[in-house]
């Protein structure tokens, strides 16, 4: 009796696992009516990648969109080892970290020239902000908690974008999308050993950015 | 859940591997064990620490799920169409059975249009150019080389970061180090070799450099070959670098277990021989070790056995930077006169962690002040 619970569970999840293989036979051969079915299917996971990795709803959104582009041109290439839901959120996190790889260089850019320019010069100033800088300025939306665990929720979040784009992959994939290291692993295409190095360092160093925005916020409070 | 454990409390301090600290954070360690380690730790503020990285853990998986907007269904299906309609006629676009392409007339003005037949004529005398030059080309494949060092760069080889688990076979003290040295009359000015020489090398002929040696390091798959004119100043060497007082950065430990020894120690294969023939004759080929060849080949082997001029395996723990792989390489080639060559193993090894407090706790520290540490297996040999 214990175990119909157990049974039924992977039943069902080879239900959808086939499920999903027929979405792709119907997109390969051409059906485009099954684009629909596996955007609906996986919209919600996929935009809950992007959104944590840059922290912002439009440009999570953006990403969402051409990452599903992604997946659905690069289908053919598709062989079924790892599970199609690992593969999609491989694809999306390539998205987002050359998205903030890429942004990460263009303000890299943007500081060399700002030094170079002649004080007072500057007209455009904060005219273009970055990503990065936006991510900064738009909080999500607070559900029913108390106010100290949003307050910390918020510093976390903080404190998560302002890791390097590898660290905060990790930690999203282990806790936000709640990932095994096996799955990680497929996902950034590195060893489990280096999973499990990565994700070490990511939360101390999360730990640190997050302990540096308390003593920031203290200074600030005192002044 | 709880994770089974060494029960016996170590007296080292530093034995917290990240591995352990992250199934602590993960909870998976028992309150009573957790309490162990943070005795074992020797650092005070480390449960603490780790407290504050739950928490965070907590907070990063109380985000829980988030929908995608309204509108991401119909911009990702509008972003679909118009990447179909521009990219129509590409190899690799989207299958679209909505979109009728008009191909038929393309395809029918080539058919019979007048270079059709000249097109095929050219596409027949491609392939069989090609049939002929790969069965030209087919039989001169290298044979590969024998020797336990490869030169393999396959990157899809299975790799063991320095920083895993320590490998907890037996340790061994290095051979000793009271060999006497032979003077060899064209030893050379002692230095850094940077073209690496065929002797030193069982089958790697591609000059390994400091960056690529660090890289190689991180995926436990670097062996730093010493060849030593001066052996008998290992003793000091080995005393002078291990003390604390030495102010060094990197140490030199002889406590090196006995698979890795096993797995860096070079093959008894003859060096300093040119060709590919005489080169196999020692390893490879039994037959020739009897007969009338073997008058020549038993003195041979014995005089260039790689094996047993080995007079130390060690291990260095360097901070992973050029400059510091750097001082290792002038500091062993100064004090033993000896030429250093870096070689790359095919496969990597494990390598056991530092067990002090300074190296296991190096995250307790601020991120800007992190060093990496590697391990390298530092094998030193009588020239």
């Amino acid at each position: 009796m214990q175990n119909h619970p157990v049974h039924s569970q992977t039943e069902g999840q080879e239900a959808a696992d086939a499920e999903e293989l027929a979405i792709v036979d119907r997109i390969r051969s051409g059906d485009s009516r099954a684009w629909s079915e596996l955007i609906v299917r996986y919209q919600d996971r996929l935009y809950a990648v992007c959104l944590r990795m840059v922290r912002d709803r439009e440009l999570a959104t953006d990403l969402t969109q051409d990452a599903f582009v992604k997946v659905i041109q690069g289908l053919h290439s598709y062989d079924g080892r790892a599970k199609l839901s690992t593969w999609m959120i491989r694809v999306t996190m390539n998205v987002c970290l050359s998205r903030l790889r890429s942004e990460k260089l263009r303000r890299h850019a943007s500081l060399e020239a700002m030094a170079e320019r002649p004080r007072g010069g500057s007209e455009e100033g904060s005219g273009g902000l970055t990503a990065a800088d936006q991510f900064s300025q738009i909080r999500e939306q607070s559900q029913d908690e108390s106010v100290e665990f949003h307050e910390d929720r918020e510093r976390v979040l903080r404190a998560l974008s302002t890791l390097d784009p590898d660290q905060r992959a990790v930690l999203i994939l282990c806790d936000c999308r709640g990932l095994p290291y096996e799955q990680i692993a497929e996902v950034l295409g590195v060893a489990v050993g280096t999973v499990k190095s990565r994700l070490f360092r990511a939360r101390a160093a999360l730990r640190d950015a997050v302990e540096a925005m308390g003593t920031r916020g203290d200074e600030e409070d005192d002044q | 859940m709880t994770k089974a454990r060494d029960n016996n409390p170590e007296p080292d301090p530093g034995l917290l591997s990240e591995e352990q600290i992250l199934d602590w954070i993960d909870g998976r360690v028992s309150p009573q064990d957790a309490s162990r380690l943070a005795a074992m730790s020797g650092r005070a503020g480390l449960e603490q620490r780790v407290a504050q990285m739950r928490a965070n853990k907590r907070a990063l998986v109380a985000l829980g799920n988030v929908s995608a907007p309204r509108d991401v269904h119909d911009r990702v299906l509008a972003a679909l169409e118009r990447e179909a309609l521009v990219r129509e006629g590409e190899s690799d676009a989207i299958p679209i059975s909505t979109v009728v392409f008009d191909d038929e007339p393309r395809q029918r003005s080539w058919l019979h249009s007048a270079g059709a037949p000249l097109a095929l004529a050219a596409g027949l005398l491609l392939l069989v150019s090609g049939g002929v030059y790969w069965m030209a080309t087919v039989n001169k494949r290298p044979v590969p080389g024998p020797g336990p060092i490869a030169a393999k760069t396959d990157q899809g080889a299975p790799v063991i970061e320095a920083s895993e688990p320590v490998a907890d076979a037996p340790t061994m003290t290095a051979m000793a180090a009271d060999a006497t040295p032979v003077h060899v009359p064209d030893a050379g000015v002692p230095g850094i070799v940077e073209d690496q020489p065929a002797m030193m090398l069982a089958a790697h002929s591609v000059p390994i450099d400091d960056t690529r040696a660090l890289e190689l390091a991180r995926q436990g798959r670097l062996v730093m070959r010493v060849v030593a004119t001066n052996t008998k100043a290992l003793v000091s060497l080995e005393r002078d670098v291990s003390r604390p007082q030495s102010g060094r950065e990197w140490k030199l430990d002889s406590k090196v277990s006995a698979t890795l020894a096993q797995a860096v120690t070079p093959k008894n294969v003859p060096f300093g021989l040119g060709s590919r023939d005489e080169f196999a004759y020692a390893s490879a080929d039994a037959m020739s070790m009897l007969g009338p060849k073997a008058a020549f080949t038993w003195p041979l082997t014995a005089m260039t056995d790689r094996a047993s001029r080995v007079k130390g395996t060690y291990l260095a723990d360097v901070p992973a930077r050029e400059s510091t792989l750097r001082a290792v390489k002038a500091l062993l080639a100064d004090k033993l006169d000896a030429k250093i060559v870096f070689e790359e193993l095919s496969e990597a090894v494990k390598l056991p962690q530092r067990l002090d407090a300074d190296s296991a706790l190096w995250w307790t520290r601020p991120t800007a002040k992190w060093t990496q540490r590697v391990s390298i297996p530092v094998v030193v040999e009588q020239r």
